[in-house]
């Protein structure tokens, strides 16, 4: 393989000519070109897994031909991309009648599969409730972004699972619903019910912080330490919410203005001043 | 429970906290217990950096790891091809009769654990019974019989 030398490679996208950088991926460069790739499995804060294999397309380097997931592919110089062939149409409707037979009641998966014209699949369903696709993300941004490790994968073949080991309580579990929010399909759900935050996917239950300001119940005490432990020791954490945050970041904000506009108004005289007001 | 944490320790020493690794330290841990404790899995966790999740993850993906007590002889059919239509399903059919249970469950005295595998590669000699390690070749119902029966006599001889 010839050592590429330069930072910046010429691939092309559906026939256009485009300008990478050597490290992006195809999906990078191609979703900054407008492409339309979808993805399941794939978030920006983790690293590509390429479960979901929804993301596919099609790549000629040289003679070879070949269909590969876009999200973890790297670009190289001359690389050829056909993003929305026949081939990739096909490939991608298959992945989705697969996922459909799996979660055939995921809002997500029904409707991407509906842009790909797969309304039924000719596979079966083993549980009609599931909603999980086990794409990994929620494991992935525990372990990999917040270093909590608290669920992964059991089992293996038809019986891998994502939960919690031995499917009990978490002990290590921080509850701060990154799993919930990165989850593509909503199968990752939690609850706050008074001063109780209810992991329900994962069986734990955690207790809530109240605001120091508001009083409304906004991180679990967990969370709250596990960042305490994060930051250098002479930071004060601030156990505010972040409606509270942002109130008293304006309220310093305005005060700071005010000042600049009183300063400016010595100089600039009382017309500066309506002027600046006006704005 | 009274498991023995212990020697959890001297096994995570002789190991870097490394997912290459990992699979060598359930290894080791479960000669040494004869299954994976649950109690031994936490007590990792807190002696090397890795979360529980990843130890039970690999603990559930491989087959060779247990996490329930194990009997004290394991007794493994043979259920590939080869030793399918040798007759290996007559053997498995056998023992689970005389044992009454099913492949993966340890026997209520807690003697034999009856497990299955799909291939051991040692298919010129199926149908194939496994007892503690040591391969029966061309077994038949009557010599698998008799192997039992022999383990059972020594453990009435010598019990623990």
């Amino acid at each position: 393989m010839a050592q590429i030398t330069a930072d910046s490679i010429n691939i092309t996208v559906d026939g256009e000519l485009a300008e990478a950088q050597v490290g992006e991926t195809v999906l990078t460069v191609c979703r900054r070109m407008g492409k339309d790739i979808p993805t399941l499995c794939h978030h920006e804060g983790v690293e590509p897994y390429a479960a979901c294999r929804v993301c596919l397309v099609e790549v000629t380097a040289g003679a070879r031909q070949e269909l590969v997931p876009s999200c973890q592919y790297p670009v190289s110089d001359g690389l050829v991309i056909q993003t929305d062939s026949q081939a990739v149409r096909d490939a991608r409707r298959v992945v989705l009648e697969l996922l459909l037979a799996r979660c055939p009641k995921s809002d997500v998966v029904v409707d991407l599969a509906r842009r790909y014209g797969v309304t039924e699949t000719p596979y079966p369903t083993d549980d009609p409730d599931e909603t999980c696709i086990l794409c990994g993300l929620c494991v992935r941004v525990c372990e990999d972004v917040l270093g909590v490790g608290a669920i992964g994968f059991a089992d293996r073949g038809i019986d891998r699972e994502v939960g919690v080991p031995f499917d009990e309580a978490s002990e290590v579990c921080i509850g701060c619903g990154a799993c919930v929010a990165v989850c593509p399909t909503g199968h990752v759900c939690s609850i706050d019910d008074g001063l109780v935050r209810r992991m329900e996917t994962w069986k734990t239950e955690l207790e809530l912080e109240e605001c120091e300001v508001c009083g409304r119940p906004f991180a679990t005490v967990k969370q709250l330490d596990h960042i305490r432990g994060l930051l250098p020791e002479h930071v004060p954490l601030n156990r505010i919410c972040p409606v509270c945050r942002r109130s008293q970041a304006v309220q310093r904000l305005s005060e700071a203005c005010s000042i600049v506009v009183d300063n400016l108004g010595a100089t600039a005289g009382q017309d500066g001043i309506e002027n600046l007001k006006s704005l | 429970m009274g498991v023995d944490l212990e020697p959890v320790g001297r096994l995570c020493e002789s190991h870097v906290s490394n997912r290459t690794s990992l699979v060598m330290l359930l290894q080791e841990t479960q000669d040494k217990y004869g299954y994976l404790p649950r109690e031994v899995l936490k007590q990792i966790t807190r002696e090397i950096d890795v979360p529980l999740a990843r130890l039970y993850g690999l603990a559930t993906f491989y087959r060779s790891f247990t996490l329930t007590p194990r009997g004290k002889h394991e007794l493994c059919v043979c259920t590939g091809t080869a030793c399918h239509v040798r007759g290996a399903p007559t053997v498995l059919q056998h023992l689970q009769r005389r044992l009454g249970v099913s492949p993966g469950e340890t026997t209520e005295d807690g003697l034999f654990t009856l497990v299955t595998v799909n291939c051991l590669g040692a298919c010129a000699l199926g149908p194939l019974l496994v007892v503690d390690g040591k391969y029966h070749g061309k077994i038949t119902v009557g010599e698998a019989d008799e192997l039992l029966s022999s383990l059972a006599e020594a453990a009435q001889q010598n019990p623990q």
